[in-house]
């Protein structure tokens, strides 16, 4: 679905987070992005989000090279950032109705009904955003990327600030959306990629590597040997 | 605690730049000098104008922000964190307004130094009452905000009333141990504001309108801008001076929270940029917003200068068109490609240069219109 080439990110020119990679997600399946703190896993989001201004490269979405910032793209993709406290002023509700508008989709208020009720969020769904809770707040973009079924779903570190149950939920919301697209979803929590991920990209060094990986795959006892490759 | 507020208030840089303004102020007041002034009670209400509302503006922003949550977590005694973030308050008053006062002092007066310290006085009293205020609207204690609010009166009266070397600094300290003794009441946690969920629709559904009806500072900005734009036609263009009107509109351009709503804040600014673009998004919404607004406000100033100039002039609906027209079109580019960022509290983003580069294109505008109005 989704082909970069000869990626290179920076903040400062001449130092870039992210050097010459090149990798794919495919449709239909999740892929998971790993890496140490600082390893550049945000900034590659923020480049597919069209919200870092610093890089080169070609991408090329179904086939097409594209740039990340048109329109075909940008409205073939939802990112949910790791902290967000955007709309603050708004209710779920709002916020739910505003962005299918902008996606020009029309909100199917029985899948919105089912997340919310999935991420246990239904008491919250008229309270303004700003005075939510931080599991809170981010189910509100969860809810509002899983019900857009987009062809592309980026999430950053989904699970922080997430309770048990809804953790739990969002693993069968990752599985089930499979079937309307893909996922690119970065996280800490190895369990989170055991539970969903059929591909996992690992950034180490300012570099990608793919790996293949399989349902039942213990990501612990792979990850020290991944980590050590390049050493 | 003071240095830790202090980084959030100011920087380096600024405190170089305000060096040299500084001295450029002092040199130009050197060889362009002003008549003498004798009146010490002068610097004492103008220490009072110049602390007042930029404090205020600056403690309440503040208090919302994030950091201070933070620092109330340290270890740190609660009365030591307020009387730092006081002390850090009139540090940066001290700085960035009361020093530029005092520069104007040392050429306007024969004996400078009682009547800068009474204007370190009044300055220091008020950041304190301002301090106590905030104390009082954050834990809901309307007799706090009374006290407060007598303190200011009592301190603005002493400073025009009574004259006096000795009695008026003793009064002014007097208040602001009065202040200081109403801030000892309070715990640490006072300093942010924490507000409830409630749940509830509003009548506006453009987010915009939701931020200027829902937080009180963005709609008391707006509502000074046109109370001064119509106070400033009616005082100073008289019988439809041109230039006094343009003055006029380029007034009503400069409501610098409604236009800066994307730099101030960053997670909005964010989804501008990820989201798709269309007719419903960010950027149209905003656009519809500005639209309505600055319509609303240039037709409050349009029949203020319609009645000041006793007839109606055509020029002025032009000006109103096209000052409505600029505002948005500039507003909207301004914040798609020329955005304020590295910001740490509102002031200082309400501060930003950028703010003069609309009002000056609606006033050269106004002034053109007008002139080639009176050519024809």
């Amino acid at each position: 679905m989704l082909s970069i080439s000869d990626l290179s990110v920076w903040y400062n020119k001449g130092t870039n987070i992210l050097d010459r990679v090149s990798f794919t997600i495919e449709s239909n399946k999740a892929t998971g992005l790993l890496g140490v703190n600082g390893a550049g896993k945000t900034t590659l989001i923020n480049y597919l989000s069209s919200v870092h201004k610093h890089y080169e490269g070609t991408i090329q979405y179904e086939g097409k090279n594209i740039r990340v910032n048109d329109t075909v793209f940008k409205l073939s993709r939802y990112t949910v950032f790791t902290e967000e406290q955007a709309f603050g002023y708004w209710s779920f509700e709002d916020y739910v109705n505003f962005i299918h508008k902008t996606y020009k989709r029309s909100v199917d208020w029985a899948v919105i009904n089912s997340l919310t009720q999935g991420f246990g969020f239904e008491q919250y769904k008229s309270y303004k955003i700003k005075d939510l809770s931080t599991g809170n707040k981010k189910k509100v973009f969860l809810i509002t990327g899983f019900a857009l079924r987009l062809p592309l779903l980026i999430l950053d570190e989904p699970l922080d600030g997430l309770d048990f149950s809804s953790s739990e939920y969002l693993y069968k919301a990752i599985n089930e959306y499979k079937e309307f697209g893909g996922i690119l979803m970065s996280s800490h929590i190895a369990e989170s990629f055991e539970k969903t991920c059929d591909a996992i990209l690992l950034l180490q060094k300012g570099k990608i590597t793919a790996k293949s990986f399989s349902g039942g795959m213990n990501i612990r006892s792979e990850l020290a040997g991944w980590l050590h490759e390049n050493d | 605690m003071t240095k830790v507020f202090l980084q959030d208030f100011i920087t380096k840089d600024k405190i170089k730049w305000y060096g040299i303004a500084f001295i450029l102020l002092g040199a130009f007041l050197y060889f362009f000098p002003l008549p003498h002034m004798t009146m010490v009670s002068t610097a004492g209400v103008i220490g009072i104008m110049v602390c007042f509302f930029p404090t205020m503006y600056t403690i309440y922003t503040y208090s919302v922000a994030d950091n201070i949550r933070l620092y109330l977590s340290l270890p740190v005694k609660p009365r030591s964190v307020i009387f730092s973030f006081a002390l850090s308050l009139f540090i940066v008053t001290l700085i960035e307004r009361i020093a530029f006062v005092a520069v104007a002092i040392i050429f306007l007066y024969d004996n400078p130094l009682p009547v800068i310290l009474f204007l370190i006085f009044s300055g220091a009293a008020t950041v304190l009452i301002n301090v106590a205020i905030l104390l009082g609207v954050n834990t809901k204690q309307p007799v706090v905000c009374f006290i407060g609010a007598v303190l200011l009166v009592g301190l603005t009266l002493i400073c025009t009333m009574l004259n006096g070397l000795v009695i008026q600094p003793t009064l002014v300290m007097l208040i602001g141990l009065l202040a200081a003794l109403l801030l000892l009441r309070h715990d640490s946690l006072d300093l942010a504001i924490f507000r409830q969920s409630k749940k509830g629709k509003s009548r506006f559904h453009n987010y915009f309108f939701r931020v200027l009806l829902t937080e009180k500072i963005y709609l008391t900005n707006t509502l000074m801008v046109v109370l001064f734009a119509v106070v400033f036609l009616f005082l100073f263009a008289e019988q439809g001076n041109p230039v006094m009107m343009s003055v006029a509109w380029c007034v009503a351009a400069v409501n610098t929270p409604a236009t800066t709503m994307i730099s101030g804040d960053k997670w909005l600014a964010r989804q501008s940029d990820m989201l798709p673009g269309c007719y419903k998004d960010i950027w149209g919404m905003y656009r519809r917003f500005l639209t309505i607004y600055f319509s609303t406000v240039n037709i409050i100033v349009l029949a203020a200068c319609l009645i000041r100039s006793e007839r109606v002039v055509p020029y002025m609906l032009m000006q109103f068109a096209a000052a409505t027209s600029l505002e948005v079109y500039i507003t909207v580019y301004l914040e798609k490609h020329k955005r304020i960022a590295g910001w740490q509290t509102k002031q200082q983003l309400w501060r930003n240069p950028r703010k003069y580069i609309l009002p000056a294109i609606v006033f050269i505008v106004a002034c053109g219109i007008s002139m080639i109005s009176e050519m024809i």
